[in-house]
């Protein structure tokens, strides 16, 4: 279903002719995605009728409402990496949302950012770290858009012990509504400024997004304002080494460790403690056993050799972690406490993690978030599983479980054997909640793979709900109707806000979801 | 059957009320919202009879005033719009679960911060509050209300301490919000290890921010799980006299930076005085002692190397005090860091505090940028003298919030309720310059009373989506009508 | 290779857009976080290394056909590789090879721009890409006393190429070039007329058969001439020699140098000294041929096997060209060694380094964008504070002339060469 002609050049009209395309090149680079096949049973999902570029929140309105004008459904997105990207079906028109990519504002002493939609982690975090200031980084990379994280999407991150998650960190946001009309949440809609999120009254950031975002299913977010942390460390960080194997210097008021524990239990007291300790810059499971051996290679070669030379077992209850303090003395304190805690727990620091060099790539790693897409490096893809934001406690538990439905995948051969225990994640807000996400690496070009790992994501969902180990991170179309039954019907209310917000289900609902009848 | 023969079914005879005793104390407070009598005052004990209770309001079109604290209100929230029930949730008293691993509290709207506090003690934490609560006031309410807690490195979000919830929409449907949503039963999440420590969710919606801030117009919450803090070992308290507020501010942002100092705000002398004197003599006279601005920094150490912790932070503190030209000490004049933070942890003895000095107060109260609060108290100043209101007489409060991303900026005018010039005086100015600081920018995110016309006349767009959202939680409009926008 | 054994690696990219930036911890400013001028450029995915992957996968299954659009996307790239040194921090993958298998295919599939077929019917008819008439090749030398390797002998052959040859703005830095050699005492010829392209930006835009054609002659006529050594200023050519030349397969028995290379080895030995002071600040574009494409082409031939169930591994290893052994020290070494000259760094540098604009067949099928990226570099140029952006290349040069003539921007620029002889 092409557009109509004057459709098209009505929406020409808006962005451009530049930008704008229907062109058959340009619409299936937005309809391939990593994951697709398991929407499509290919790597393209649906291609949407045309992309367009707009540059400022006038384009993005005045665009929403033509679609709702001439019944076209749009779906947005920012950096782009995922299946729920991608448009549901016929129909539906992408916007991309990379030209409105401004740093509107730090602002320095109220300790918050303005971006738009295409400002990813990387930018926004040098930018601030020249301010003394530093942002929370999302695990799946720092190539991802602050504001879509912040607005549209997950969250988790390992500097979510110092810098909480995603849905917390927003403040005020710009957000065009599934009709065109803009909202300015909170003070910037009484045009006050960016500092708060919420109200006047309830705050709509009730309806915004949640634990997992509304993935695109309820209007475009243009811009927002962004929590930003403190940043010890000097305003530029030159890297050492080579690439791709670079260090990153620890500075002077940083330190960082890999810590091992006798148990699984021993490794949760240890978390409980530092949290409540009140320490701790970026933590985590950050290098679960079967992920080691990323830290020192550059390809995928490499990865079965550095396996066997690990010791695989200090890694079985371990956990990196960066202490960052405001002064020398504070460095100390924070030591002193990982001390008494290792002293408590049983545990210790690995020493092969205390070589300088694989210390100053950890570090990197974890300050930089640039590592995660190995993932994709050992087996050509990955999904993740479980993972829902809980008790550190349930986090545990939930790791446990997830390597205990693995085995029997591994065995059979379907996904990789890395040990079993990929369990990926770390704490929010000092503590408060934690998460552990099993990951599993799969060759998508291998029919039984892709099939053993569509199973074990399956099941791993099924096992959150009867197991009652929170909401996972199973982010697939029809999640709501999925999960609602056994959480609240909560599915039955976006439904509502769905056809109250949305009279024309204009705004791609496939991975949010369809109205009420 | 009569209506209240209706509700006495649900909650049983003793706990609906008529009496002309009853309805008169729910038909005004201390605001200057219009005065207006329920018909009737229910005190619902569990959720199925709070249920029971919206799913009776909708069916007979009754307006539905949920009322978590007891008197005296000060915002107006609690008077009813147009008539209707007033669901006093007083006797939900019961702390569900304490729950130190993860520090949690889960407890019924009934409960106040004094029975929390207490109870948490015993556990070794303590729940942030607000500068200095009165006795009566519910933990829940305040959490609703998003009261500013004096702590604002715990406050991560603007809604903490606040997580998980039950609640009864308008509708009559039950919900849990956050993590407490599911899958399974509270019994069975307990069971896998949860605390309902997430509020976030579930999944793709956040509708405990939609409760909270609504001023009972969306639902009645009938537990909820609020964030706690550990127990301090040691305290330390520090204070910072100033002639000039914008001297403290540039010192006060790197405190926050650092993440220095737990509980940390900002009191002019009168409220300082207000705060620890016990009567209008001793609040004027120790008002003349006080400096006109004083920080309040106070470290602490907990379970984990108390001594040390309270040490680098002291001298962190200083240093940073050295570099900013500032002097923190642990007494000033003669009052002592030590009384004030005894003040600042406890509920106010009666009469609450802020009553002390005339009897009544209004407060005017916004968010906006600890940098840009001089502005608006130079313009309190000059709108108070120009009322004639005596610019000694008046408290301020400033309170960073978001970890130091906002900051509360609160004025409290006392008053006289027997001097009627008085009582019109500070009820223009309170008018005036509302409408005035609002104009500057002040942010009322919490539109109670007459706010609500004027913050919404400044959102439209604000408003509309609201009006949507409650067209879905609460269709037939029986929670609390007439406050907000609906 | 041809495209269809990339066919794998095509799905196999995750369209995470790493492409598109500098590797992460390298980013040191929103302002200068992009790697790659033609995401600049077009904006839509498809301009990404990425999005070319998909467009191959989309080619190949018949998802979709040429078109105009599609022919544009793929030559309204540089090929710089920026993209390819960002994938590989994490990935196994080949972007930049599949793009140049991607315009191969459209060659031979008849796929060509029209300012492409000028510059190859150039190529056919006079040995060089520019128009330029191959019987005034050898004028830029005239009046040098240099031998002529096609009748004597020497040590060292310098290949101007085919820019420095006919670009009459250029000419001098060649010819200063090349009497640095001789001021050195380097017993150096040129071969004048006979220099025949290097084939280089043939092979960039899909004529693979023109690169094996200049590269058996060159090869040749070096053998014939008996030199030790090949020295270039061109930066184009020398990327060629190395990285393309490589790929053939075949013996170069010659020491391939850049002019940088060899003049910071006379200065190191003290054939050449440096005394007079230069009293500037400068700073140093790494031209792309120099840097990350300098590398050898590295040919690897075997099966991919799995291992731990599912993780796919080459058997034998495959290596992959990373950028990091370009020529980045040599030319910084040559400008170090000017008294009162201070070098100071762009953001984007060695294999991190942004693109002039010209290379990839852009400067002649779309001289907007080829503009449009030198202008960036010479935004980042200016960033630093410095008086001067020096290279050492000639399409760089051509390409910041023009973007300096055009924009007016307040930048001296300079090659390397030129520097080196005010300094002498």
């Amino acid at each position: 279903m092409a557009l109509r002609k004057n459709v098209y050049r009505i929406l020409e009209d808006i962005v451009g002719q530049q930008n704008i395309s229907d062109e058959p090149v340009i619409l299936d680079t937005y309809a391939f995605q990593w994951l697709a096949e398991t929407i499509s049973g290919t790597k393209f999902c649906s291609r949407p009728e045309a992309v367009l570029l707009p540059c400022n929140v006038e384009e993005v309105q005045a665009i929403i409402k033509a679609c709702n004008r001439y019944g076209i459904r749009y779906k947005a997105f920012s950096t782009g990496w995922g299946p729920w990207n991608t448009v549901g079906g016929e129909g539906v028109i992408q916007l991309d949302l990379r030209r409105m990519n401004s740093i509107v504002e730090i602002d320095e002493k109220n300790m918050y950012a303005v971006v738009e939609p295409y400002v990813i982690g990387s930018q926004l975090q040098v930018e601030a770290m020249k301010k003394g200031l530093n942002c929370h980084m999302v695990g799946a990379g720092a190539n991802c858009s602050i504001l879509a994280s912040a607005t549209s999407m997950a969250g988790y991150g390992l500097t979510g012990i110092f810098m909480g998650y995603s849905n917390s960190n927003v403040l005020a946001v710009e957000w065009v509504l599934p009709d065109g009309e803009i909202l300015r949440l909170g003070s910037l809609g009484s045009g006050d400024g960016w500092f708060c999120g919420d109200g006047p009254g309830p705050s709509l950031r009730g309806i915004m997004r949640g634990m997992i975002g509304a993935l695109g299913g309820l209007g475009v977010f243009t811009k927002c304002g962004v929590k930003l942390y403190p940043w010890y460390g000097p305003p530029t960080t030159p890297m050492e080494g080579i690439h791709p194997l670079n260090g990153m210097p620890i500075p002077e008021n940083y330190q960082a460790h890999s810590l091992t524990f006798p148990s699984w239990e021993a490794l949760s007291d240890a978390v409980y403690r530092i949290g409540e300790a009140e320490i701790g810059y970026v933590m985590g499971r950050a290098l679960p056993p079967g992920l080691i051996p990323v830290i020192s290679i550059s390809s995928a070669a490499d990865y079965t050799q550095m396996l066997q030379m690990v010791t695989m077992d200090e890694f079985k209850y371990a956990i990196q972690i960066i202490l960052g303090a405001n002064s020398a003395r504070e460095l100390e304190y924070q030591k002193r406490a990982v001390e008494d805690i290792l002293s408590e727990t049983g545990g210790k620091i690995i020493q092969m993690m205390e070589e300088p060099s694989v210390k100053n790539i950890l570090f990197r790693h974890l300050i930089k978030s640039e590592g995660i897409s190995r993932v994709f490096q050992l087996a050509g893809t990955f999904a993740t599983s479980l993972g829902a934001g809980t008790s550190w406690d349930t986090a545990v538990a939930t790791g446990k479980i997830g390597e205990q439905l693995k085995r029997k995948y591994i065995e059979r051969g379907a996904i990789a054997d890395d040990g079993g225990d990929l369990a990926w994640g770390g704490t929010y807000q000092q503590g408060r909640f934690g998460h552990l996400e099993e990951i599993i690496m799969y060759d998508f070009q291998d029919a039984d793979s892709l099939k053993g790992a569509d199973e074990y994501v399956e099941e791993s969902a099924q096992a959150a709900i009867d197991k009652s180990l929170g909401q996972p991170i199973s982010i697939v179309r029809g999640m709501a109707e999925q999960f609602g039954p056994s959480s609240c019907d909560y599915h039955i209310w976006m439904k509502k806000i769905k056809k109250a917000f949305d009279p024309n289900t204009t705004s791609d609902p496939s991975f949010y979801i369809e109205p009420e009848a | 059957m009569s209506e209240k023969e209706e509700l006495a079914v649900i909650v049983g005879d003793a706990n609906v009320s008529d009496t002309p005793e009853a309805l008169e104390a729910y038909s005004r407070d201390e605001s200057f919202v219009r005065r207006m009598k329920p018909q009737l005052v229910a005190k619902p004990q569990n959720v199925d009879e709070v249920q029971e209770i919206v799913k009776w309001a909708n069916s007979t079109g009754t307006p539905l005033i949920p009322v978590s604290s007891g008197p005296p209100h000060f915002r107006g929230d609690t008077v009813p719009s147009l008539g209707g029930v007033v669901v006093d949730l007083s006797r939900m008293k019961r702390i569900i679960r304490i729950n130190r691993r993860n520090r949690v509290a889960m407890v019924e709207p009934g409960v106040t911060f004094a029975e929390l506090q207490l109870e948490l003690k015993n556990e070794g934490m303590r729940l942030p509050m607000p500068l200095c609560p009165r006795s009566s006031k519910s933990v829940i309410g305040s959490c609703l209300e998003r009261e500013p807690t004096i702590i604002p490195k715990y406050q991560w979000d603007i809604s903490d301490p606040l997580l998980c919830t039950e609640v009864v929409f308008g509708t009559g449907d039950l919900f849990r919000t956050g993590e407490a949503a599911g899958p399974g039963s509270l019994e069975d999440q307990w069971a896998s290890g949860q605390a309902q420590t997430n509020a976030m969710g579930p999944f793709q919606v956040d509708f405990f921010r939609l409760i909270q801030g609504s001023q009972g117009t969306m639902g009645i919450l009938t537990w909820a799980t609020v964030k706690c803090e550990l127990l301090p070992r040691l305290q330390k308290t520090f204070l910072v006299a100033s002639q000039r507020l914008e001297d403290l501010l540039d010192f006060t942002y790197k405190l926050l930076w650092a993440r220095l100092g737990d509980e940390l705000l900002i009191l002019n002398n009168f409220n300082l005085a207000t705060l620890l004197a016990e009567n209008p003599d001793e609040i004027k006279s120790l008002r003349e002692t006080l400096p006109p601005w004083v920080l309040i920094v106070c470290v602490a150490g907990y379970e984990r190397l108390p001594e040390e912790r309270v040490d680098y932070q002291e001298k962190d503190v200083m240093d940073t005090a050295q570099r900013f030209g500032v002097k923190p000490v642990t007494a000033i004049d003669g009052v002592q860091g030590s009384d004030i933070l005894e003040a600042l942890s406890t509920v106010s003895a009666e009469p609450y505090w802020k009553l002390r000095y005339k009897g009544r107060f209004h407060d005017i109260f916004f968010l906006t940028t600890l940098g840009k609060t001089p502005e608006f108290i130079a313009c309190m100043d000059q709108m108070a003298a120009e009322a004639e209101y005596p610019g000694t007489d008046f408290g301020v409060y400033l309170q960073p919030q978001i970890q130091g991303r906002a900051c509360h900026c609160e004025f409290s005018l006392s008053y006289d309720p027997a001097n009627p010039k008085e009582f019109d005086k500070v009820q223009k100015l309170f008018f005036d310059a509302s409408k005035a600081l609002m104009g500057m920018g002040g942010f009322f995110s919490r539109p109670y009373g007459p706010w609500a016309e004027m913050a919404y006349s400044r959102d439209g767009q604000s408003a509309m989506a609201l009006r949507k959202v409650k067209g879905i939680f609460d269709p037939n409009n029986v929670m609390n009508p007439g406050k907000l926008c609906f | 290779m041809i495209l269809q054994d990339y066919r794998i690696d095509l799905q196999r990219c995750s369209r995470c857009s790493l492409c598109k930036w500098l590797p992460l911890s390298q980013i040191k400013s929103w302002r200068f976080a992009n790697a790659c001028p033609s995401m600049v450029w077009g904006n839509f995915h498809a301009y990404s290394a990425g999005g070319r992957m998909i467009a191959a996968l989309a080619l190949l299954d018949g998802r979709i056909d040429y078109t105009d659009k599609l022919v544009e996307i793929l030559y309204q790239c540089q090929m710089d590789g920026a993209c390819d040194v960002s994938c590989k921090v994490n990935r196994d993958l080949d972007p930049l090879e599949v793009m140049l298998e991607l315009r191969a295919k459209c060659v031979e599939e008849g796929q060509v721009l029209p300012a492409h077929m000028v510059m190859i019917e150039s190529l056919k008819s006079d040995d060089n890409t520019l128009g330029e008439p191959k019987a005034e090749r050898g004028k830029w030398a005239e009046g040098l006393d240099v031998k002529d390797i096609t009748k004597e002998k020497a040590d060292v052959l310098y290949f101007a190429g085919c820019r420095y040859s006919f670009d009459q703005d250029l000419r001098k830095i060649a010819r200063d070039a090349l009497s640095l050699l001789m001021k050195a005492g380097v017993d150096v010829g040129i071969s004048g007329k006979e220099e025949a392209c290097c084939g280089g930006r043939a092979f960039e835009i899909g004529y693979r058969g023109e690169l094996t054609k200049y590269a058996e002659h060159n090869m040749e006529t070096w053998k014939a001439a008996g030199v030790r050594t090949v020295v270039t200023p061109c930066s184009d050519c020398y990327g060629t020699f190395k990285f393309h030349y490589s790929r053939l397969g075949q013996e170069m028995n010659v020491e391939v140098l850049h002019i940088t290379e060899y003049l910071d080895r006379l200065i190191k030995e003290g054939s050449l000294k440096p005394t007079k002071k230069v009293p500037m600040q400068v700073t140093y574009h790494d031209p792309c041929h120099l840097g990350r494409l300098s590398e050898p082409y590295i040919p690897w031939e075997g099966i991919e096997r799995k291992v731990l169930g599912q993780v796919i591994v080459k058997d034998p290893p495959k290596e992959y060209r990373r950028g990091t052994s370009g020529i980045y020290e040599p030319p910084r070494d040559v400008l170090r060694s000017i008294p009162g000259l201070e070098l100071v760094e762009m953001e984007r540098i060695k294999e991190y380094a942004w693109c002039c604009g010209a290379g990839g067949g852009v400067k002649e099928a779309y001289p907007e964008f080829a503009l449009s990226t030198a202008d960036e570099r010479i935004e980042e140029a200016m960033a630093t504070g410095a008086e001067a952006l020096v290279t050492s290349c000639s399409w760089c040069e051509r390409n910041f002339r023009d973007a300096l003539e055009r924009s007016g921007a307040k930048i001296k620029l300079y090659d390397v060469v030129e520097l080196l002889i005010e300094a002498l």
